[in-house]
């Protein structure tokens, strides 16, 4: 029972969570309305991705709280199921969503793209992909731990520059409006590379026999939602006013 | 197109004889009289700074800093209410590309062609403004 009520508190969150990031994309598409430009499509394109991520998550929570049982007979019904309650599915989207922030970041911030690290981010995204879809098996926590590191260390390698950029380019601007954007770019890097070490560390507390949903778990929808905001004052909010 | 307030506004790099082997400047509107006066300032100042010597003075809303090395002067300045440590930061990264570029040697045959130091332009060419353009066109 205990298990039930945890879910329902875990839905109540991400149903607040998945509500700024609704707005959050509304503003998104908004924005490529006026510019009609490939960047911001693309950015709206990620943020599709974390959306349905974030809504994968909540489906998970919702098939707990309304007891819906899982009849673990091979099937493929059956292991989307399985691949939704145990965040993979998210997992899934939330890679390909970084995949394609390294793409924003190399348009945005470089002159081109560096051969070496642009193939390591695709090799890494596809190993990625393989390991959060296929190694699997249903309520082994460990596999679970070691894919949310997975996914963390590929936010690391793509958000990292990232923040490196980002923070050099608001240490090199004195117009407090870009300086603003570009610092709001930083805090949204670093929260988003937080939301699954944290994820990480609550699946650990539940390998090590807690029943989940640990301070952990609310740490990473709280840095997801910094990381909403931190968008928003980074892509969207700048000269609003004036469109 | 947003014009980014840059740490670093005009650029005048100088010979010994006070030749101005290459300028960036920031603002084109610049009072004549004034520039002239700013010239013969910068001119003075940088045959009284050693080699390896840094300076600075304030004129009107401008601080200006001057470097000497190896014979040339470079001279920038920024807005009075930047951070001094950032200009000098950029102006060593300047200092640094030009003095590769155009080494001692370099001037024991150099022709006198001023022309040749515009590529310098290429070097020095703002990545930030280049980021701030695109966020401008993208998202801004």
């Amino acid at each position: 029972m205990i298990i039930v009520e945890l879910n329902f508190i875990g839905m109540v969150f991400e149903l607040f969570i998945i509500t700024f990031a609704a707005i959050l994309l509304i503003l998104i598409f908004r924005k490529y309305l006026i510019k009609r430009h490939k960047l911001t499509r693309l950015l709206f394109i990620i943020f599709i991705n974390y959306f349905i991520a974030i809504w994968f998550s909540l489906i998970s929570k919702v098939l707990v709280v309304f007891q819906v049982i899982l009849v673990q007979d091979g099937s493929i019904l059956a292991w989307i199921l399985n691949l939704i309650t145990d965040f993979r599915l998210s997992e899934f989207f939330v890679t390909f969503a970084i995949f394609l922030s390294y793409v924003l970041k190399v348009n945005v911030f470089e002159k081109g793209y560096n051969t070496i690290q642009k193939f390591a981010v695709i090799i890494y995204g596809i190993l990625t992909c393989i390991y959060v879809l296929f190694i699997y098996e249903s309520g082994n926590t460990l596999l679970d731990i070691i894919a949310f590191l997975i996914v963390f260390i590929y936010m690391v390698m793509v958000y990292t520059p990232f923040l490196r950029r980002a923070i050099e380019s608001y240490r090199g601007v004195q117009e407090k409006i870009y300086r603003q954007a570009f610092l709001s770019l930083a805090i949204m890097s670093v929260c988003f590379m937080l939301i699954f070490l944290n994820f990480a560390i609550d699946r650990l507390f539940i390998f090590l026999g807690s029943p989940g949903f640990t301070v952990f778990y609310f740490l990473a929808w709280i840095f997801a939602l910094a990381g909403i905001f931190g968008a928003y004052y980074g892509y969207i909010r700048p000269k609003t006013s004036e469109q | 197109m947003i014009s980014v307030e840059k740490v670093i506004q005009d650029i005048w790099i100088m010979s010994e004889a006070g030749v101005v082997l290459y300028h960036r400047v920031f603002d084109k509107k610049v009072d004549e009289q004034l520039f002239g006066a700013l010239m013969s300032a910068l001119n003075t100042f940088a045959e009284q700074i050693s080699t390896g010597g840094l300076s600075s003075f304030e004129l009107k809303d401008k601080k200006y800093i001057m470097i000497k090395q190896d014979g040339i002067s470079y001279i920038v300045n920024s807005s009075t209410k930047t951070k001094e440590k950032k200009v000098k930061e950029q102006m060593r990264s300047i200092v640094t590309k030009f003095s590769n570029l155009y080494p001692k040697e370099f001037f024991d045959n150099w022709d006198s062609d001023i022309s040749i130091f515009e590529h310098f332009e290429e070097q020095i060419k703002d990545s930030l403004q280049e980021t701030i353009d695109r966020f401008e066109k993208a998202f801004w």
